[in-house]
């Protein structure tokens, strides 16, 4: 009698639990502290930028009679070798930086999941030629020749943007493979084929989407990954160049002047860590929440 | 298993082809040439000079011709000359390359023998307060970019307190006795092998600890405690062994990556390795040695690749390929 109580509790709570998925989602990852944490700190970021946009001061004024200042109420983060007020520097740099870790992990997001998406649907030649590429993308010492490539084509935002794509795409594409591998066998794929539904159609409308749980959060991930991966470039001068602000370019600028005005190295390095961190503990947060075993821990 | 493994091993020839191919394409056509720089140092140079000049190098052939001519010296063994340096590109590598390898080796083995206690630690300890911090710390860790690390430690070590050399491998007047040389090596290397080191050590320590908590859920460990083995037998004969399996094929995946990184720590540490000359070969349009150093990194990462594939495969009998 006991038992049974128990178990007619048991399917009560499950019935409960009615809510969607994408709502339970949500819920979870707010449960997730380390994840807000996360997305306050972008949120704070954009925002810094937007409002900077507005009423910034000229990151670019050169005031040489007030170079080198350490940290005051005016200058808040102190001025650099040639008297431009760092705060507006280091936010303009973040709009930069932020601009383009979201440009590239979204453009890698999309043509990596198209990728995986036709590749597991087709199957047969169409699979393995693009898994070879996949295959051969991967096994390429990827620091030297995105350093190569920047050289190449140039630096600068957008040839930036593009060398972080073609290296950001593999990932995504296989692991969206593997997914719709095991759905396109599912019931409700035939039922949409059988009642004639196109092909692209029935891939992006019906398959992709149950894929998003990876996809969001290697979007998340990745987007850490490409600032990081600009400041690189960008602190062996082969990113970003100045006068435009960069963290990175600005870290490479402060390695000279490190015993006189440590500040301009400080700054932009906790700027990239806190943003990096903040996707990360987003990108975990994601994961957790989108893993259904993780369920009541 | 044997199929496998001679097929693996007949891609690693192709793989390494475009390898090479693609970034002869790249460089040959990046922007400018060395005989650019050679016309700044001497503006009197004609235009007839530039190309008798480029003639000469051979810089006037097209991409194919200059590949083919580059690919069949390499299988000869000879890796061509520098234009920078006026001598055999072997000769800079031979003196280059062994430091990169010093410190790649030693921020490798800094990594490790942080990561695994830590990771077995906490794993056993799971959601001690011990535990959660080395969580933190490890997210820490894997976020803190390498070349801002660096800076702070130079700003702290070298600027601050004095305790430590900020740049360069060694000193100009080595200290006497036996031991000298090398604890004056070891002193210039600890700020860069911890600078290159962290990431790994972080995401190491992780990946010991899910892989180990894992196991020690698994059923022989079970068996094992139930049949009255001591814990100590149990951790570190039955679980640790079948934890290390899917680490240490992470291990082997992330060594070229450490080489790859210390082109960036080099450059902030101002080490006179092979990343250092790679960047400055980069720029300087030196063709032959970016090439040497492209195509021994692409080596290095589908070797490794190959390396941790098939130790996967011996290693673990419930893994078949067909």
């Amino acid at each position: 009698m006991a038992n049974t109580q128990v178990n007619s509790e048991k399917l009560h709570g499950l019935t409960d639990k009615s809510e969607s998925y994408g709502r339970m989602v949500v819920k979870r990852f707010f449960k997730h502290k380390l994840a807000i944490v996360g997305l306050t700190i972008i949120i704070i970021l954009i925002m810094l930028t937007i409002i900077s946009t507005f009423f910034g001061s000229d990151i670019n004024r050169v005031q040489l009679l007030n170079r080198f200042k350490a940290p005051t109420a005016e200058h808040w983060m102190g001025t650099d070798e040639l008297g431009r007020d760092f705060f507006s520097r280091i936010i303009a740099g973040g709009k930069i930086s932020l601009s383009l870790g979201i440009i590239v992990s979204l453009t890698s997001v999309i043509i990596g999941s198209t990728v995986g998406a036709v590749s597991g649907f087709f199957g047969g030649l169409v699979d393995s030629i693009l898994m070879r590429i996949v295959d051969f993308m991967i096994s390429l010492p990827r620091l030297p020749i995105l350093l190569v490539m920047a050289a190449m084509m140039g630096a600068g935002f957008t040839n930036i943007i593009v060398i972080l794509v073609i290296f950001g795409w593999m990932g995504v594409s296989r692991v969206v493979r593997a997914q719709v591998l095991s759905l396109k066998e599912q019931e409700y794929v035939l039922a949409a084929r059988a009642i004639g539904v196109s092909t692209p159609r029935i891939i992006f409308l019906h398959i992709l989407p149950n894929t998003l749980a990876p996809i969001i959060v290697n979007a998340s991930l990745q987007c850490g990954g490409a600032i990081l991966q600009e400041s690189y470039l960008s602190y062996l001068g082969l990113g970003i160049q100045p006068p435009t602000p960069s963290w990175g370019n600005m870290l490479m600028n402060a390695r000279q002047y490190l015993t006189s005005a440590p500040w301009l190295a400080i700054w932009p390095g906790i700027f990239i860590f806190f943003t990096i961190l903040a996707f990360n503990f987003m990108g975990d947060g994601l994961r957790d929440a989108f893993d259904p075993k993780l369920k009541g821990r | 298993m044997a199929k496998y493994i001679i097929k693996r091993l007949l891609q690693f020839i192709p793989v390494l082809f475009l390898i090479s191919l693609i970034s002869f394409f790249i460089l040959v056509n990046m922007p400018g040439d060395p005989i650019d720089q050679l016309l700044m140092s001497d503006p009197e140079m004609t235009a007839e000079d530039l190309q008798e000049l480029r003639k000469a190098y051979g810089l006037d052939q097209p991409f194919y011709v200059r590949y083919v001519k580059w690919i069949s010296k390499v299988l000869q063994g000879d890796l061509g000359f520098s234009r920078t340096y006026k001598i055999p590109v072997v000769t800079i590598l031979k003196r280059n390359m062994p430091r990169t390898i010093i410190l790649a080796t030693s921020a490798f083995i800094f990594a490790l023998i942080i990561a695994i206690p830590i990771g077995i630690y906490s794993a056993l300890k799971q959601y001690s307060l011990m535990d959660y911090f080395w969580t933190i710390f490890s997210f820490v860790g894997f976020s803190t970019p390498s070349h801002w690390l660096a800076l702070l430690f130079i700003y702290l070590f070298a600027v601050h307190l004095r305790i430590l050399p900020a740049a360069g491998y060694r000193s100009v007047d080595l200290p006497s006795g036996a031991l000298g040389p090398f604890l004056d090596r070891i002193r210039y290397l600890i700020m860069p092998t911890v600078a290159l080191g962290l990431i790994n050590l972080a995401s190491w320590m992780r990946y010991m600890r899910s892989c180990m908590l894992e196991v020690i859920r698994e059923d022989y460990i079970r068996t094992a405690r139930s049949k009255g083995l001591g814990e100590r037998v149990v951790i570190f004969k039955h679980a640790l062994r079948n934890a290390l399996i899917p680490l240490i094929t992470l291990v082997m995946l992330s060594i070229p990556a450490i080489f790859g990184g210390s082109i960036v720590t080099e450059q902030v540490f101002a080490y006179p390795g092979m990343g250092q000359l790679f960047i400055n070969s980069i720029t300087g349009h030196d063709t032959f040695i970016t090439m040497s150093i492209v195509m021994f990194l692409g080596t290095l990462t589908v070797t490794f690749n190959l390396i941790a594939d098939l130790f996967y495969a011996v290693i673990d009998p419930r893994i078949r390929y067909s």
